[in-house]
């Protein structure tokens, strides 16, 4: 078997963190390579390092043996190496076979497109593939899915030879899944490459030959997947940076805040069930694509679509009854997506804050400055949110700081109930630990949290109580402090499931 | 969804441009007449070709304030140069230079600089008008007569005036160049996604040059053809009711305000809406100032209906 892409003592910094360090990689003719860790691990850096979108600071790469410098993005193109995003970037008002030709178009007579080649061609491909696709269809018409296959036919059209698949499948549809796995399995017959970032065990081990587990920059594990097992995976992916760590004790015997009984949306969540009692914290957990926003966002009353039913302080709420209703009875919701759905850009940090107390801060019809003033340097103390001034506009503030005005809009002393989506995203250690320290003091004050959260160290750090979800459907309840590390991370991963 | 329904939904144009016709013809028999569907086809001949211009613009995501104060501007250009030399050819190749280099300075401020189109064309909007009064002051005018200029303004070929045919020519080249060219296909890319259509190796900024150096030949055109029905060139044109015309011509075609999306066969039939709107309301001697707020009204109606279909579908497609 001879190596067709081999990577080799791959190293990278950035500052002070060794984000990859003496990395050994490799690809093989035909089959499928899967690449696992948890966030942070280094895996999307290998991969930008491949595919040219950073620099490495060592090591080689060699393709069929010779050595090659990838320095942007046009290089691993031009080398045949194509990166299938979980963005797509087709254009949805051409053609199948119009993105697939998008910069190097077919012609004749001239200037005229010569679309019926380009359709056959395409359609020659998908055959070959054994795909059902009009290459005449505009791609605005189609799923998911099949946006994925049509990236995958760009990159494959443009003599790709290895293809990086980032999480394909978070938002696949089971039928989807199923022809993505059979596609591949044409494309290993064919002598395609392909690299798999996944975290869903029964996918690698139904479509992987090799499995390498990265964990702090570093490659733990790389075996052939039918001489490893999901559990021995899983064990490798974990650190025991957290050992040692103790929360402290709570006792939870408040009343229920908020009781959620068989809530079922099909194709998203299933026959969940749980109450969430005064100053308890449960976090729901999973892979991405588990279901928990969705969830999430039900019990916000931002969806109305579902079965089951949701209570909160004793009465069932109406579905779908939309956020005013529930601020106004002392929920709260912090967004995983703070730039789209947390903050208004374009304002001050002093305007952020404010937005949600103007309403109780009006005397006779007028704004009370001195009220807010107050109210916006107390959250902003509270929060340690370093900002110039209150004045700043807050486009300006790193992803920590924004967070945290998300956050302090809900320290006002009537909130009940607040729902955490992901909370600490793409933001650095030290506000990680602020924004840590709030959810506990919010706790403490009887604040009932929801949380939803992918990262493993994180739930076992702030939950008193931990639901696993598995595409949609809840695997296991663990209790502080019996909080298993490795179950916890092979149940959200699906173990045991069905290939 | 039947058949009909989706005729329906992606053609509704056609359908509620023949309806107007039919209440129109209702209340007053003459608007069918040959002479007046006539006296339209040579109506929308200016309005045409910003409409024309500026659909390139629009589903490029972009926007052309300055075609209509333009092509005042370049009438004028080519009153002067006819007025100095006499000479039919040097006016019309003055009129094409001119609004070329309008079009590229547009264009080159919007894809180089990153300026927003919109901030970019109405400066260049109130330029144009004022070069326009400083050429010529206010209240005066010069006159065209010629051969040329009766032919362009009201020649006709088997009944048709030739400016009709000139425009219909046009919109069948843009047509082509539209859905048969790599030009189109790369103006449909970049009103969708900028950043994708950079991603799949096209270079985005000749593209957008190109279109708004288009856009600027097309309102070149439209001042020609406008002064030439006239017989004179003078400042005080109505240059930015022709542009906000255009513009609701191939809005109420099915181009989206946002970019990405639109069809030359929409914008033909929303020019044809617009038109009819404009002569029938002459026609039925409908006093001025209702006129703008009935027009207003119909093109609100019509806007509402596609902002519609477009929203219905958008949630059949999820």
């Amino acid at each position: 078997m001879t190596k067709r892409i081999d990577m080799k003592g791959i190293g990278k910094s950035f500052f002070a963190t060794r984000a990859l360090d003496n990395v050994d990689f490799s690809c093989v003719s035909g089959e499928v390579h899967a690449l696992v860790g948890l966030n942070g691990a280094g895996k999307s850096t290998l991969m930008k390092v491949l595919g040219g979108v950073i620099s490495r600071d060592e090591g080689i790469i060699e393709v069929n043996g010779e050595r090659v410098e990838i320095a942007a993005p046009a290089d691993a193109g031009r080398l045949g190496i194509s990166m299938i995003h979980q963005e797509y970037s087709l254009i949805n008002e051409l053609t199948v076979a119009g993105n697939i030709f998008l910069g190097r178009e077919l012609r004749r007579n001239g200037p005229f497109l010569d679309k019926s080649e380009m359709a056959r061609r395409v359609k020659q491909q998908l055959d070959r593939f054994g795909l059902d696709l009009d290459p005449n269809r505009p791609v605005r018409e189609l799923n998911s899915g099949e946006k994925q296959i049509v990236e995958i036919i760009r990159a494959l059209m443009s003599d790709s030879w290895l293809i990086v698949m980032d999480e394909p499948t978070s938002a696949l549809s089971e039928e989807d899944k199923g022809r993505l796995f059979e596609f591949i399995r044409r494309m290993k017959s064919e002598g395609i490459s392909i690299i798999y970032i996944s975290h869903h065990m029964p996918e690698i081990f139904g479509i992987a030959e090799q499995v390498t587990v990265m964990r702090d920059g570093k490659i733990v594990l790389s075996e052939r997947t039918a001489k490893t097992t999901e559990d021995a995976v899983i064990k490798t992916m974990t650190g025991t940076e957290l050992d040692g760590f103790v929360k402290p004790h709570k006792d939870i015997d408040g009343n229920v805040t908020l009781s959620v009984s068989t809530l079922t949306k099909p194709g998203t969540y299933n026959d969940i069930s749980f109450d969430v009692r005064r100053g308890e914290i449960l976090v729901l957990t999973g892979l991405r694509g588990c279901g928990a926003p969705e969830i999430a966002k039900a019990i916000f009353g931002l969806d109305a679509d579902y079965s089951g039913t949701i209570s909160y302080g004793g009465k069932q709420l109406k579905p779908g009854r939309g956020p005013a209703a529930s601020v106004r009875d002392g929920m709260g919701l912090v967004t995983e997506n703070r730039d789209k759905n947390g903050i208004l850009p374009q304002l001050s940090v002093r305007d952020n804050i404010a937005l949600p107390f103007l309403e109780k801060s009006v005397r006779g019809g007028i704004i009370d400055g001195k009220r807010i003033d107050t109210l916006v340097n107390k959250a902003i103390a509270d929060t340690s949110t370093k900002t110039s001034s209150p004045d700043q506009e807050i486009r300006f503030l790193s992803g920590g700081n924004k967070q945290k005005i998300c956050f302090s809009r809900w320290l006002d002393p009537d909130l009940e109930f607040l729902i955490l989506l992901e909370p600490t995203r793409g933001i650095d250690v030290h506000a990680k630990a602020d924004i840590y320290r709030i959810i506990e003091e919010l706790s403490e004050r009887g604040v009932a949290i929801l949380i939803l959260s992918y990262e493993i160290d994180e739930v076992i750090m702030l939950a008193d109580r931990v639901i696993t979800l598995y595409q949609g459907s809840p695997v296991s309840e663990y209790t502080y402090p019996n909080f298993e590390k490795d179950q916890m991370l092979s149940d959200m991963a699906g173990v045991g499931q069905p290939h | 969804m039947t058949n009909t329904a989706r005729i329906f939904r992606e053609h509704n144009i056609v359908f509620v441009t023949i309806a107007l016709c039919i209440v129109f013809y209702m209340v007053s028999p003459r608007f069918l007449s040959v002479d007046n569907m006539s006296a339209i086809s040579r109506q929308i001949v200016p309005i045409g070709l910003i409409a024309l211009g500026q659909f390139f613009v629009v589903v490029s995501g972009n926007i052309d304030l300055s075609m209509g104060m333009g092509s005042v501007l370049f009438a004028i250009v080519l009153g002067v140069f006819f007025g100095l030399t006499g000479g039919v050819a040097v006016g019309i190749v003055a009129v094409i230079v001119c609004s070329l280099a309008l079009g590229f300075f547009n264009g080159v401020l919007v894809a180089k600089l990153k300026l927003p189109a919109f901030i970019v064309t109405l400066s260049t909007l109130f330029m144009a008008q004022g070069l326009s009064g400083l050429i010529i002051p206010r209240g005066q005018q010069i006159f065209l007569i010629g051969d040329f200029f009766r032919f362009v303004g009201a020649g006709k070929f088997m009944g048709l005036y030739w400016s009709f045919l000139f425009l219909i020519a046009l919109f069948a080249l843009a047509y082509v160049v539209y859905n048969h060219t790599r030009w189109g296909a790369y103006v449909v890319a970049i009103g969708n996604s900028e950043e994708n259509a950079k991603l799949a190796g096209i270079n985005v900024d000749r593209v957008k040059i190109g279109i708004f150096m288009f856009s600027a030949l097309c309102s070149g055109f439209a001042g020609l053809v406008l002064s030439s029905r006239m017989g004179f060139v003078q400042p005080g044109l109505d240059g930015n009711g022709l542009l906000l015309d255009g513009i609701a011509a191939i809005i109420i075609g099915g181009t989206l305000i946002l970019g990405g999306r639109g069809t030359i066969g929409g914008a033909f039939w929303g020019l044809l809406f617009i038109g009819i709107i404009n002569n029938a309301l002459n026609l039925l001697n409908v006093v001025d100032v209702w006129h703008q707020v009935f027009k207003g009204a119909v093109i609100l109606a019509a806007l509402a209906i596609n902002w519609m279909l477009w929203q219905s579908r958008q949630a059949d497609a999820h």
